[in-house]
């Protein structure tokens, strides 16, 4: 195997492990983001939750994990809609998402 | 016809006719008899006497007209015709032998009353035919929807679990973190409590996890995806993830493993590692000394997996009935749903295989399953890379933030013949264009510090005109439109695959002179 392999396959594990912190951070966006009480605050939470899920969109695409990438994009959908009924659902899935894929059981 | 034959059948008739004769005159009394008259129990009928006062068939004939009696019966009971011909005023009355045509009539009627009798008890059982169709289709009908409400519920109360099951185990994340940031005494419990409740919740999502998967099974919405898995990367991360079960229950983890080491194979990596885990989390649960053995071999596109295991095996009486759902071994003392192996079971159907369950009780288990899997290559990504490599080495510029992206990106594209330096922001960006000279910068758009326009727009307004290709995850309109105002040379969409990129470059690249 060569080196720029082993690098792709060390990438790989550590991209998925990280998931798991993605999960995490997820939901603590979402703590911050549907416990804001002034238009304010939610913007920014708001913006920063978007930003999260760009980054995330953009990197578990490139890392196979497309599932994640199409959830992460429509959440961003979702979130500039301003549809907070279905954001919740949406972020549930995603987090749970991230998870299996973390300990491997699902893509 | 030859003569003889009509006189023969004429015979032949007269023999099985009998036919008796009387005739009379118009006023009805007997002027002649034929001498077999009595074989029909006409013994009376002599010369002279009223035929009308001993033969009841002839009360009310009119003399005058022919007339047929077809199966009558004689005085002696037997079955007669009777045939009237009239003739210069007298009337011939022939009495003949209708046995054999009662007989027939006889039984022609009966096999009509038969038929009737079936026609009738068809109908009947039709009608039950139907009655039972529309019964049976009635409470399939209900199955279905029991099967449904089931599967429904299921789902929908696996799901109300995952959320606030996914809450729990999120927020005890948080707290492990705060906890594990703190500086706290020893004796300090509540890191201990956090992985507790860590544990539980994760076992908790696990069962849940299966209602779930039972439920897509259920209704077909489990998909098999086979893409290049590297064997020896899959095996690591088991025992990675089954190491610390088996070392909890001071057990041996083995790992076998019969393939090259950098072998690639086409299979659904999550499906065959969710078999695997349940299998082999399985074999640790129920093993309290000695090993758990994890076998992959692969030879002829053909991928070999067992679970071996010292454990309390399984009793024969049990052993079909362990591979039904909800059905659980009594008296192990060990949680679970009972559906890990079925569900298990019918995903290695799904993926093409068949799982087969050996085992003596008190020695240990074994099971095994085979599935199809063509060798691939090691690193895909990189023969991409190469395949789609840069005829001439080009020097890139690569402005991402998220280091998981940037590094990949980097390989990637050193594999396809790229120099590339990687900077984290546009503003480290501008710095680079100021030290170097590239063919082309890769840019992100979400940046810290400086985001991807508002660096595209120094760069120009500096005059430097580098083409610029803008990667990112949002396909919106806006930004399409945002950047080719800005002058970019491309836009890619992520995830990027290097292809992408050399295309793009191949067109927007002058050579230098």
């Amino acid at each position: 195997m060569s080196d720029r392999s082993s690098q792709i396959e060390l990438l790989q594990q550590r991209y998925r492990t990280s998931l798991i912190e993605k999960s995490v951070e997820i939901a603590e966006l979402r703590i911050q983001y549907e416990s804001t009480d002034d238009d304010e605050s939610a913007a920014l939470a708001s913006q920063t939750l978007g930003d999260f899920l760009h980054k995330l969109a953009g990197s578990a695409g490139m890392y196979g994990y497309t599932e994640i990438a199409i959830s992460a994009r429509n959440i961003m959908m979702t979130l500039q809609n301003d549809d907070s009924g279905q954001l919740s659902a949406q972020l549930d899935q995603l987090i749970a998402m991230c998870e299996q894929a973390s300990d491997g059981t699902s893509t | 016809m030859p003569q003889s034959l009509p006189d023969n059948i004429n015979q032949t008739l007269m023999q099985r006719l009998n036919p008796a004769y009387l005739r009379l005159d118009a006023t009805m009394k007997v002027t002649q008899t034929s001498s077999n008259l009595s074989e029909y129990g006409f013994a009376d009928i002599t010369e002279g006497v009223d035929a009308t006062e001993h033969i009841d068939f002839l009360v009310g004939v009119d003399p005058a007209q022919a007339l047929s009696l077809p199966v009558v019966a004689s005085p002696n009971g037997h079955p007669v015709c009777i045939e009237l011909l009239p003739e210069q005023g007298d009337l011939n009355v022939i009495i003949a032998d209708a046995r054999e045509q009662f007989d027939l009539q006889q039984k022609l009627q009966q096999k009509a009353n038969e038929n009737q009798l079936l026609l009738e008890k068809q109908r009947t059982l039709l009608g039950e035919l139907h009655a039972a169709k529309a019964e049976l289709a009635r409470r399939n009908t209900e199955l279905e929807e029991a099967s449904r409400l089931q599967s429904s519920f299921l789902s929908g109360v696996s799901h109300e679990f995952r959320t606030p099951l996914t809450s729990i185990l999120g927020h005890n994340d948080l707290l492990r973190k705060s906890l594990a940031a703190e500086t706290r005494p020893k004796s300090d419990k509540k890191q201990i409590y956090t992985d507790a409740v860590r544990r539980a919740s994760q076992h908790l999502l696990s069962l849940v996890e299966n209602l779930l998967d039972h439920g897509k099974l259920d209704a077909g919405e489990i998909t098999i995806n086979p893409r290049p898995v590297q064997l020896s990367t899959l095996q690591n991360d088991l025992e990675m993830l089954l190491r610390p079960l088996a070392d909890a229950k001071q057990i041996d983890l083995l790992m076998q493993r019969q393939y090259p080491v950098d072998e690639s194979v086409y299979i659904d990596e999550s499906r065959v590692r969710q078999c695997l885990i349940n299998l082999a989390g399985n074999a640790i649960k129920f093993t309290d000394k000695g090993s758990v053995t994890i076998s992959m071999a692969h030879k002829d596109d053909e991928l070999q997996l067992r679970i071996l295991d010292t454990g309390i095996g399984i009793k024969k009486e049990d052993l079909a009935k362990i591979r039904q759902p909800f059905w659980q071994v009594a008296d192990t003392g060990k949680a679970g749903t009972g559906l890990g192996l079925s569900i298990t079971e019918r995903i290695i159907e799904l993926m093409g295989g068949e799982m087969t369950i050996q085992s003596e009780y008190g020695r240990g288990t074994e099971v095994s399953f085979s599935l199809n899997a063509p060798a691939t290559d090691a690193s895909i990504n990189l023969d991409q890379a190469r395949e789609a490599a840069f005829k001439d080495q080009v020097s890139i510029l690569l402005t991402e933030d998220d280091l998981d992206i940037a590094q990949l990106v980097v390989i990637l594209l050193e594999e396809a013949n790229a120099k590339v330096t990687h900077v984290e922001n546009g503003e480290l960006a501008l710095q680079a264009l100021q030290r170097d000279s590239f063919d082309l910068v890769l840019m992100d758009l979400n940046m810290p510090i400086m985001g991807g326009y508002e660096t595209i727009r120094r760069m120009r307004d500096d005059g430097n005109h580098t083409p610029v290709v803008i990667m990112t995850a949002s396909a919106l309109e806006a930004d399409m439109h945002k950047a080719q105002a800005l002058g970019c040379d491309g836009y890619l969409l992520k995830p990027v695959e290097v292809a992408d990129i050399v295309a793009i470059a191949d067109q927007i690249i002058v050579p230098l002179e």
